[in-house]
């Protein structure tokens, strides 16, 4: 069974508001785009550490960047929360690394599974 | 890049520049995630001015991968470390003596992730809140449960074999040694230098000389190394209690006074203390002495209406291995519980039952310093062979204030020494409730026993 990335229980509050969970598995070339840049970045990171396992916070920090660019993520959050709740920094912050964590778990599910690649 | 994976070292200067490409790439596969959302026919709003730029995505990333690998960061002028690296690391030192488990809980109410090790917890608070020394230092001072000495008041509480007596006359016999030295063991003085007599008791204070003496040899000559120290204590006596309430940092210093006080007045100390509870029945009938007294104690709130127990941090017991000599058995002599309102956890309840000796224990007490105005204050009572000790942190407010509280205390243990138990029949439920909890399946899922007191607003 994938480990469990979004351990807080705050946090798993958070996505479950937000429908992260539906965003993420959507079986669709949005989703395929992500899991190819987890192949990715995993293997960037092992080059990195010098691990072939790079830590779960460390990856999770490389999906980040990808959330920041892609607005069909924002205007999801944007959707379920208005403006007001974005204007605070430290929720962008939040959202997105629980985000991240939600595409890790479901890409480790998906490698478990054999769905992936 | 130039990487060692052997020993996993990086300069920052490699390491920045991969993972500045890495955010790079990343955003290229976010704007194609969401053109792939367009594609599959979705409208999507533009949102400009989003937080989060490259150098801070890769600023933590960088961070989240300081567990995995040794980065060499430049020398930064005289400073030599990153300046900003450098307060992050003193400030998370200084939280390191706040217990992991208080650590947690604090990290909790900033509403930032509270798992991972003492390093992680400490770092992720510490980033929080900006090194911010100021803010640093408050919650050292509020949370601490241990203050080093310079951050207490400390009192140790002899009994005597008897009560001083005549105070005049025990007055005068110090008063002829006054400003002199005694010796009190090898390269060991009691220097007695001022006596004060009020109407109820006589304090005595001094100065605790010694020498750490050892061979020394440096090429072809012998010779010795001395190293002298000095401390300082003060000794209080009343007429008609046979009590000693020495203060003082440490218990060489504590020592030292007593014996000098034995040295010059007819009062002896008792060589082990002396505790009321020879007769105990019912649940308390098979707990050790000092488990007795300290939950008494405890149970009256150390004979004080100022004093409330906000938590119970941790809980020394000496254990008792039968009294075996034999060299190749394995004993333990000592169980250190700590944790969160530890008396109610099933663990002590079972020591307490099982008769083990409880010598120490650690809080967080509320003291009233007047109708609306509370402090909360580090407190640790301790029982040796032959004195109690009290500790009392300062917490983050006035020592004046803290002064109150350990007074308080410090009396109440001394009354405790001479007249026994406090409260009998509070005490004889504590001790039903704490057998139950022993023989119960079930952990409980908050404190019962000694529940924190309900808030009512104040301070």
């Amino acid at each position: 069974m994938a480990r469990r990335i979004v351990k807080e229980p705050a946090d798993r509050l958070l996505r479950d508001d937000l429908k992260l969970v539906g965003w993420v598995q959507k079986p669709d070339d949005r989703r395929r785009n992500y899991f190819e840049w987890c192949d990715e970045v995993i293997a960037r990171l092992a080059a990195v550490s010098g691990n072939e396992g790079p830590e779960d916070t460390a990856i999770v920090r490389a999906i980040v960047p990808v959330l920041q660019s892609d607005d069909s993520f924002t205007d999801h959050i944007f959707q379920k929360k208005g403006a007001t709740w974005l204007r605070d920094k430290d929720n962008w912050d939040r959202v997105r690394e629980i985000a991240a964590g939600q595409v890790l778990y479901e890409y480790l599910v998906a490698k478990e599974k054999a769905q992936w690649p | 890049m130039a990487v060692d994976r052997q020993i996993k070292i990086v300069t920052s200067d490699d390491l920045d520049a991969e993972l500045r490409a890495i955010v790079n790439d990343a955003a290229e596969y976010g704007e194609r995630a969401e053109q792939a959302a367009r594609d599959a026919g979705k409208t999507i709003r533009r949102f400009e001015d989003k937080p989060g730029d490259v150098d801070e995505t890769v600023a933590q990333l960088r961070h989240a991968l300081e567990d995995e690998i040794q980065i060499a960061q430049p020398i930064e002028g005289d400073a030599i470390i990153d300046v900003g690296e450098q307060d992050r690391e003193i400030a998370k030192r200084a939280l390191v003596h706040i217990k992991l488990s208080t650590l947690r809980q604090i990290a909790k109410g900033l509403d930032i992730p509270h798992s991972g090790n003492l390093d992680a917890v400490t770092d992720r608070i510490a980033r929080k809140l900006k090194a911010d020394r100021a803010e640093i230092a408050r919650l050292v001072l509020q949370y601490e449960t241990e203050p080093p000495p310079e951050r207490r008041f400390t009192s140790r509480v002899f009994q005597l074999w008897e009560s001083p007596g005549d105070l005049d006359a025990l007055a005068s016999r110090i008063d002829y040694v006054l400003n002199r030295y005694i010796r009190i063991g090898i390269a060991r003085w009691f220097v007695l230098e001022n006596v004060q007599r009020s109407a109820s008791s006589l304090v005595l204070s001094g100065i605790f000389r010694f020498f750490k003496a050892d061979a020394d040899q440096s090429d072809d000559d012998l010779t010795l190394r001395a190293e002298e120290g000095s401390a300082s204590a003060q000794l209080r006596v009343r007429g008609n209690e046979p009590i000693a309430e020495v203060q003082a940092k440490g218990e060489r210093e504590s020592k030292a006074i007593m014996a000098a006080f034995e040295g010059t007045s007819e009062c002896r100390r008792r060589e082990a203390l002396k505790i009321g509870t020879e007769s105990m029945r019912g649940h308390l009938a098979g707990w050790d002495a000092w488990s007795v007294f300290l939950v008494d104690l405890l149970g009256a709130r150390f004979r004080s209406p100022n004093i409330e127990i906000l938590n119970l941090t941790h809980a020394g017991f000496r254990t008792d291995d039968g009294g075996s000599e034999e060299a190749n058995r394995p004993t333990i002599k000592a169980v250190r519980l700590e944790g969160r309102h530890l008396l109610d956890s099933r663990a002590a309840c079972e020591l307490l039952t099982r008769g083990q000796s409880l010598a120490e224990l650690g809080m967080t007490v509320r003291y009233r310093l007047a109708p609306s105005q509370d402090v909360s204050l580090p407190l640790t009572v301790k029982l040796s062979k032959d004195h109690a000790t009290i500790l009392t942190g300062f917490g983050i407010t006035e020592p004046s204030n803290a002064l109150k509280c350990h007074a308080e205390v410090v009396a109440g243990v001394s009354s405790s020494l001479r007249h026994g138990l406090a409260d009998e029949v509070s005490l004889s439920n504590l001790a039903r409730e704490i057998a139950n909890r022993a023989s119960s399946d079930e952990a409980p899922s908050k404190a019962t026993i000694f529940a924190p007191p309900d808030d009512d607003g104040s301070e």
